[in-house]
């Protein structure tokens, strides 16, 4: 897992952490059910206060990307990290979706829009 | 509380070795008969008030210096920080002071058994060695009733104006006096002699009243101390 | 057991001129609270009052939930005390002093004592005169830590210190609060260090509470901008506190950064904007004193 804190960002510093680690878990860095850094561990690492990390964590718990286990620590929750992909695979399909409901307003065809696509991988953008 | 009463002689151990020393050779020289028999002579009652003199005043210097040493090293304010009651504080210091004072008394009486058992002489010479030993130890217990709540309450360098010199001044009048009323005549010019010839003499009872009203002035200053400290802020 | 290891509450002191004003604040079990102000703000007078070496006027001051008069004794056999200056038989060692300290504390363990001196590097053989005053600190530290204290007060703990061995402390600092189970109080005047361990900040200024707030709180809500100098007009100078303005450009502070992006967007929409968080220094200095805002 790798965090780290911008001074230059007018984000407080538990949005910065709660995005960070959303994006890590999501992208699949962090696995499910991989242990995450004790709170009292991150704040110690980051140098920050012991109140900002919880709050980040809490926040977490809350929207299912982490459990608690009481003496145990926290970890990555497997439905967490699958709903969210979930949500966010939804929303690329809209995204596309509506990329080729324009592209058929424009009277292209399948072959072309498939050739755009190819073209688009091949850059490997 | 037990650590407390040591604490003085855990880090003052070469003054001790010192003046420890000096007051018990002089306790035990003190208790030896230079005169084994006949009527003691006023020379021989003087001599032995001089030695009980130089006994008691080495460990008064003592106690006084062990509080000086405290101010120099800022021990209240590292005890105060300690989980100790104040009552425990005050306490401890008293009873490790009056230890000092007392102990000549009890290593002249044990020497005095040895050499009356050894040598086999009658004990009222010794008698009056411990009278004249009891006196002066009235004389030093009162003076340290009321000095020590000065200690509590002031910095040792403002409280040894009262407790140095006024004290000494004090102390100094009321030896010769406890002295001299041993003593049967002859030294004193007239009219001194009359106003100590209405003091009563000091026998058993009077030792044992002494003793009474040394405990009474110990009692109020030990209170009186616990208050001062009390009230105390560092 | 209890909530809050140290609470105060209302506490106030006359001290000739200068009084402790109605002081308030406490700290939850397990967290850090850095005690902040300037020299002679009312510090080590609000620490003396919590240790019970000096008498307070009124108010309460409850440590673990208990009166700090009442059981004063209980309080200090519980937690760690650290003075400003430290007070030791300066020609007994390092040792003896460990013997002699733990010999109060029913809780001390003689070889945490060993093992805090090993990871501190004081030389336990060395008479206490013989050490500097980083070492002096550290010892005064090591000594309130062998008795497994549930609370350490620490007075000034880094002052005087050069930055290597302030560091140090800081670091071992944290190691402590890893359990959960301890709590630490600090007082200085060295706002970087709080920034750097402290999870809740009180500030005081002469004799009275300005901010008791955990720091991220405050820090997150403050931030400082800065903007060439052709960007600047009477509306955006009002809505800064701590302005300054200079040859190269001027910077202000805000606790409403979006409302004030939109405005200087609205009056200079090809204006580019620098962000940066607000550290604690620049908070005392240009919120607290030259923003007079009173939290």
């Amino acid at each position: 897992m790798f965090v780290a804190l911008s001074n230059t960002d007018p984000l407080p510093f538990y949005e910065q952490i709660k995005k960070q680690m959303m994006d890590q878990i999501i992208s699949g860095n962090i696995k499910a059910g991989e242990m995450v850094p004790s709170i009292r561990l991150l704040a110690k690492e980051l140098g920050i206060s012991v109140i900002t990390v919880k709050k980040a964590y809490d926040d977490l718990e809350t929207m299912g990307y982490i459990i608690t286990r009481a003496g145990k620590g926290s970890f990555v929750s497997e439905l967490g990290a699958e709903s969210v992909k979930t949500e966010k695979l939804k929303n690329i399909k809209k995204v596309l979706e509506d990329v080729i409901l324009e592209c058929r307003k424009l009277k292209l065809e399948d072959k072309e829009i498939l050739k755009f696509v190819h073209e688009i991988l091949d850059k490997k953008v | 509380m037990f650590k407390l009463i040591l604490k003085d002689y855990r880090t003052q151990k070469a003054f001790f070795g010192i003046y420890g020393s000096f007051a018990i050779a002089l306790s035990v020289l003190y208790g030896y008969p230079f005169v084994k028999t006949g009527k003691l002579s006023d020379d021989i009652l003087t001599q032995n008030s001089i030695i009980a003199l130089f006994i008691y005043i080495p460990i008064y210097l003592l106690i006084n210096y062990l509080f000086y040493q405290d101010y120099k090293h800022d021990a209240m304010k590292l005890i105060l920080t300690f989980p100790l009651n104040k009552k425990e504080i005050v306490f401890s210091k008293y009873l490790f002071s009056l230890i000092l004072l007392i102990m000549p008394v009890f290593v002249f009486v044990v020497f005095s058994g040895v050499y009356v058992i050894a040598l086999q002489l009658s004990g009222e010479l010794f008698f009056q060695k411990l009278i004249t030993l009891g006196s002066f130890s009235f004389a030093f217990l009162v003076m340290f009733s009321i000095n020590l709540p000065w200690y509590f309450k002031y910095d040792y360098d403002k409280a040894i104006y009262f407790n140095g010199y006024i004290s000494t001044i004090i102390f100094f009048i009321i030896s010769p006096v406890l002295v001299l009323r041993q003593l049967d005549n002859g030294i004193l010019p007239e009219y001194l002699q009359t106003t100590i010839s209405r003091l009563p003499k000091i026998g058993a009872t009077s030792i044992v009243c002494m003793l009474f009203v040394s405990m009474f002035f110990l009692i109020i200053s030990i209170r009186l101390s616990e208050r001062i400290l009390v009230k105390k802020e560092i | 057991m209890y909530q809050n290891v140290l609470e105060v509450n209302s506490l106030v002191k006359k001290y000739g001129e200068f009084s402790l004003k109605e002081v308030s604040f406490k700290i939850p079990k397990g967290y850090i609270m850095g005690f902040s102000g300037q020299n002679g703000a009312g510090k080590s007078t609000t620490l003396k009052c919590i240790m019970n070496l000096i008498k307070y006027d009124s108010g309460s001051i409850n440590v673990f939930g208990l009166d700090n008069i009442k059981h004063s004794t209980d309080i200090k056999s519980r937690l760690g005390y650290v003075s400003e200056d430290h007070y030791f038989y300066d020609h007994m060692t390092v040792e003896w002093t460990g013997n002699f300290v733990g010999s109060f504390y029913e809780r001390w363990e003689k070889e945490l004592f060993n093992k805090l001196l090993n990871r501190f590097n004081v030389d336990k053989t060395k008479k206490v005169r013989e050490l500097s005053k980083g070492m002096k600190t550290k010892l005064s530290l090591a000594l309130a830590m062998a008795h497994m204290p549930e609370l350490l007060i620490l007075d000034e703990p880094t002052s005087g210190l050069d930055p290597v061995v302030r560091n140090e402390l800081l670091e071992i600092f944290l190691e402590i609060m890893q359990s959960g189970d301890n709590s630490i109080f600090f007082s200085t005047h060295i706002t970087s260090d709080i920034e750097k361990v402290a999870d809740y900040i009180t500030i005081i200024d002469n004799g009275r509470v300005v901010v008791s707030e955990d720091k991220d709180s405050i820090l997150d809500k403050w931030v400082v901008v800065k903007a060439e100098n052709r960007y600047l007009n009477d509306n955006v100078k009002k809505s800064l506190i701590g302005f300054k303005e200079g040859d190269f450009g001027y910077s202000g502070i805000t606790n409403e950064f979006e409302w004030f992006k939109d405005r200087f967007n609205a009056d200079f929409p090809e204006g580019n904007l620098i962000t940066s968080r607000i550290s604690l220094d620049e908070y005392m200095l240009r919120v607290v004193k030259e923003g007079g805002i009173c939290v």
